[in-house]
């Protein structure tokens, strides 16, 4: 927990995150915001309060739906669940931040070749 | 969508769950951190970190929450829609009859409730051309003694004018005719010689032209002339350069000072308007009786205030000239009064007819779709048992009826914009303002809100009433037909629509009869083949023996054109709007009169042959001949039974009032009806214009030819008399006759027609709740007949149910015709409004036409086979 490193998080990624998240079942916010923090041990720069706008975002375009329910502890809480939309959307994007980062990690690893003599 | 749906959330709810949202997330991490051995304060300000800008976060999720709200609001809605319209239209294309039966009766209904409206607002509602109408009032003279209305004199009009303060411009216009001379033959011109005021007084401003500046008023000023809107286009072709161009009127140059709005209507559309100066012998004059005055009151002045003061200065007029004015009064009315006067009555009730009528084309809708719920009763029942909302159940039977109501409308807009025209070209010539009746925005509203009253109750009464019958009765085995308390409702509904058509039905079977005794009068002349033109020759032949000597050639020679059967001229001709109707105040015999006022009669000079042209039949006596030479008269049978009761009016000695002259009555002849079918018989007095030489004469020809046919021979034959006179005011007699019932038939043909309509929609009604009861009650029919009731008993039993609607509608109708009696009244003529030929007449006709409605259903209940209908069950 000391050696904490904020990385900023690129545009995008949080919904992307989030439906992932949500891929496993329904959660409410503060599970999610949990299971991030857990899972990169509060490396991830991620305020909870850009995460529930990421929510109620993704709630709006409908890739996502809410609904009151009771947690574990016999809470009433707003539990989050994928749509069929965005169950597409995360393959969607799955894919694409997959090619992003091969694309871009092949080039970071890449060693210089003799392109400049054309 | 499934089915369940979460109610929608007010602001006030999303702003809740979020902050209830947050509040938990904030909570559970804190107790994280102090399970994690953190100390409360220091937990909770951590959390608080993590979280970031809750304010910034609070706003945002409610923003994306609400949009995402309406959108879902908007889509749920428009679901719905679709799907109640959806619904709606397969099941209205799924009964065709019901659909197109309801369809045209609305479409019907509403159309020609539109229709009646554009008349009515086009000709009563909205204002005249004229700016403050409500100022502008006509001025009469009121006889008090003989309780006759009057035109004016030009003399007492100054005297009101110069010795009121109260109102702002007064006028007066005198008729007149003058003939154009062009290049071709002469024209014949109506025109009105108006006073200083007239314009004022309207509110009138010329379109072209300075107009009739007070200069032209003053004597001896150049002689102008105001061109009409229909004449400028007409015979100038709306050439803008006419103002200041020189016409030659009656052989006279005058200059064009202008042309005047079309609007200008009153007294009359006519083609020419020139001033007229207080002339000097207007003074003389008083008793020329026959110009129209108006006046405009002064602003805050009532029009009883104004007639009080008419009343005193008339009161001084009468002293100043008690021979002339005795028991003359000036009186005004609103100008409104005058250009709408009796068409008021027959369009209100016109009007009130349609709105019967529109009653009970929605009656008859509402019945047929609350048959039809109770038909989908079951299955209305089994929605609501399966959990559909009353208001959703509601909103899909009016979704269904709004669809019909709607297509009605639209196809009801289209029936009225035709009715409308059919209505304008069909209607009587003097309906006033009739070029005014448009579809205009007021209509198409009217229209609208009378489409949307109907929507609602046509929508409305049947989804309630199917939704208080559609208990869990329906959902038993087999609809019984509704409670007994909804089989009354819609009989009652049945016998609404019997009494407004009864209702509709006496006020036609009025009018009818009474058209029909209008027909029966006796006018007293001829008027088939019958042809008039009047021809003015004062100027012509300024002498009076010239003038005498001009009509008898003028007679001789006509006789002479081919296709003429004789000929004949008098001043004034029944019917014709073109000849001087002179009415004088006579003394009779050497009896002076005392109090009472001199008798008056219908004066006509007449050429011999005048009575033998209009088959006026002599009595007794003779008929003027020739050059008749010592002072003679003819009477009519009214004036001889007036002046000289039982005694033979002949040798006995008329004069007229003002005049020296005594002529001797040598003949008396039939009455005549002036004016047509319903005008009173009055005295008349013919004296022989042989003797008189009175110069302005209409002339009655008797051909069998079509009048185009014989005209030209007769101008030709007029031009070789003399070449500056033209042939004006042609008129058809038979076509005058049409015109004096042309508006009496145009109501009664309106009110016919709505009452045939509501009749048969009654009849459809009757019908239709038979056959439906008798669908309804067949299982019980077929016990009875299994159970031995003969077939007679079943059709008597449909029968009576049937006789029971009819007969409460039926008195409810003639009682409701008796209580509009007084709004009838006025409109009838030689019956009376509880006539009882109409009412018993009608009421067996109503009776007859029912058993027939009812008869079918009553025969296909006696049809029913007990056998089938009890296996079937």
């Amino acid at each position: 927990m000391d050696s904490t490193v904020s990385l900023d998080i690129l545009p995008g990624t949080v919904d992307l995150l989030l439906l992932k998240t949500l891929s496993w079942g329904p959660r409410h916010g503060y599970g999610v915001s949990q299971w991030i923090r857990q899972e990169t041990n509060g490396r991830l720069g991620l305020e909870d309060a850009a995460l529930y706008q990421a929510l109620h975002r993704l709630e709006r375009q409908e890739v996502v739906t809410s609904e009151w329910g009771l947690s574990d502890q016999n809470r009433r809480a707003r539990f989050y669940q994928l749509t069929d939309k965005g169950r597409r959307r995360l393959t969607e994007e799955l894919s694409q931040w997959h090619a992003y980062a091969a694309a871009v990690g092949s080039l970071l690893s890449a060693t210089p070749c003799g392109g400049g003599e054309g | 969508m499934s089915g369940f749906q979460f109610p929608w959330r007010s602001r006030r709810m999303i702003e809740g769950e979020i902050e209830e949202e947050f509040r938990l997330h904030l909570e559970l991490r804190t107790e994280e951190l102090v399970a994690n051995g953190a100390s409360p304060e220091s937990a909770l300000r951590q959390a608080q970190e993590e979280f970031g800008d809750i304010d910034a976060a609070r706003r945002y999720c409610r923003g994306e929450d609400q949009r995402h709200e309406r959108r879902r609001r908007w889509r749920d809605t428009s679901e719905d829609v679709v799907r109640d319209l959806g619904y709606a239209i397969r099941s209205l294309w799924r009964s065709p009859g019901y659909t197109v039966t309801s369809g045209i009766t609305l479409a019907l209904g509403l159309g020609i409730t539109v229709a009646v409206f554009s008349v009515v607002h086009g000709i009563l509602l909205r204002p005249l051309p004229y700016p403050d109408q409500d100022r502008i009032v006509t001025l009469s003279q009121v006889d008090t003694r003989r309780g006759s209305r009057e035109f004016v004199s030009a003399a007492n009009l100054r005297d009101w004018h110069d010795r009121s303060t109260l109102f702002s411009a007064m006028a007066v216009a005198e008729p007149f005719s003058v003939d154009l001379f062009g290049d071709g033959p002469p024209v014949s011109l109506q025109a009105w010689l108006v006073s200083e005021e007239w314009m004022e007084t309207l509110g009138l401003r010329p379109v072209l032209g300075p107009g009739l500046r007070p200069e032209y008023f003053l004597p001896g000023a150049e002689p102008v002339v105001m061109v009409s809107y229909a004449t400028w286009l007409r015979q100038f072709g709306g050439d803008s350069l006419i103002v200041g161009r020189s016409l030659t009127l009656d052989g006279e140059p005058v200059l064009v000072a202008g042309v005047l709005p079309p609007t200008l209507r009153y007294p009359s559309v006519s083609d020419l308007w020139l001033p007229r100066a207080f002339q000097p012998g207007d003074a003389s004059a008083r008793p020329r009786n026959y110009l129209r005055g108006i006046a405009k009151l002064r602003d805050g002045v009532s029009i009883e205030q104004a007639n009080g003061e008419l009343a005193r200065i008339s009161t001084v007029l009468q002293e100043e000239y008690p021979r002339i004015n005795a028991g003359i009064v000036a009186e005004g009315k609103p100008i409104v009064d005058e250009l709408l006067g009796d068409v008021r009555t027959d369009l209100w009730v016109l009007f009130g007819a349609v709105i019967l009528l529109l009653l009970v084309a929605v009656t008859n809708v509402v019945h047929l779709a609350i048959a039809r719920a109770t038909k989908q009763g079951r299955d209305i029942a089994l929605r609501a048992a399966l959990g559909a909302g009353r208001a959703r159940l509601i909103r899909q039977a009016s979704v269904e009826n709004l669809l019909l109501v709607v297509g009605s409308t639209v196809a009801g807009f289209g029936i009225a914009h035709l009715a409308i025209r059919a209505m304008v070209l069909w209607a009587p010539a003097d309906l006033p303002r009739v070029t005014e009746i448009s579809f205009d925005p007021t209509v198409v509203a009217a229209g609208i809100l009378a489409a949307i009253l109907t929507a609602m109750t046509c929508g409305l009464v049947p989804a309630v009433f199917s939704l208080r019958s559609s208990g869990s009765s329906l959902l038993r085995a087999t609809p019984s037909g509704g409670g007994r308390r909804d089989a009354r409702f819609r009989h009652g509904l049945v016998a609404l629509e019997v009494a407004m058509a009864v209702m509709l039905l006496v006020g036609a079977g009025l009018l009818g009869r009474s058209f029909v005794a209008l027909l029966q009068q006796d006018l007293g002349y001829e008027t088939e083949g019958r042809l008039g033109f009047t021809i003015h020759v004062w100027d012509k032949y300024p002498d009076v023996a010239q003038r005498v000597q001009f009509f008898r050639d003028a007679v001789d020679r006509l006789a002479t054109v081919p296709g003429v059967e004789s000929v004949g001229a008098g001043s004034a001709l029944p019917l014709s709007k073109e000849g001087s109707e002179i009415r004088r105040p006579v003394q009779v015999d050497d009896e002076l009169p005392g109090d009472q006022p001199a008798p008056e009669v219908v004066l006509t000079y007449v050429t011999p042959e005048y009575f033998g042209v209009l088959g006026i039949p002599l009595q007794d006596g003779r008929m003027f001949q020739r050059g008749e030479n010592t002072a003679v008269a003819i009477v009519s049978q009214e004036a001889a039974r007036q002046f000289w009761p039982g005694r033979s009016p002949l040798g006995r000695r008329i004069s007229l009032i003002g005049d020296v002259t005594a002529f001797t009555v040598i003949g008396v002849v039939g009455d005549v009806r002036y004016a047509g079918y319903d005008d009173r018989i009055a005295p008349g007095l013919y004296l022989s214009n042989d003797q008189v030489g009175f110069g302005s004469m209409t002339f009655t020809v008797n051909s069998a030819l079509p009048t185009n046919a014989i005209l030209p021979a007769l101008q030709e034959a007029m031009t070789e008399l003399n070449p500056l006179i033209a042939l004006g005011g042609i008129e058809e007699f038979r076509s005058l006759l049409g015109d004096t019932v042309a508006g009496r038939r145009y109501v009664l043909g309106l009110l016919g027609g709505f009452s045939v309509m509501a009749s048969l929609l009654a009849l459809l009604g009757i019908y239709g709740i038979l056959n439906y009861s008798v669908a309804l009650r067949t299982r019980e029919i077929g016990v009875r007949m299994a159970l031995g009731a003969h077939r007679r008993v079943v059709t008597r039993l449909v029968l009576r149910q049937g006789m029971g609607m009819v007969l409460s509608g039926l008195i409810a109708g003639l009682l409701g015709a008796f209580a509009m009696q007084r709004v009838l009244a006025s409109l009838l003529f030689g019956v009376s409004a509880t006539d009882p030929v109409t009412y018993v007449g009608l009421s067996g006709l109503v009776i007859v036409s029912a058993l027939v409605a009812a008869w079918v259903p009553a025969t296909r209940a006696a049809a029913i086979d007990p056998a089938i209908t009890l296996r079937e069950e």
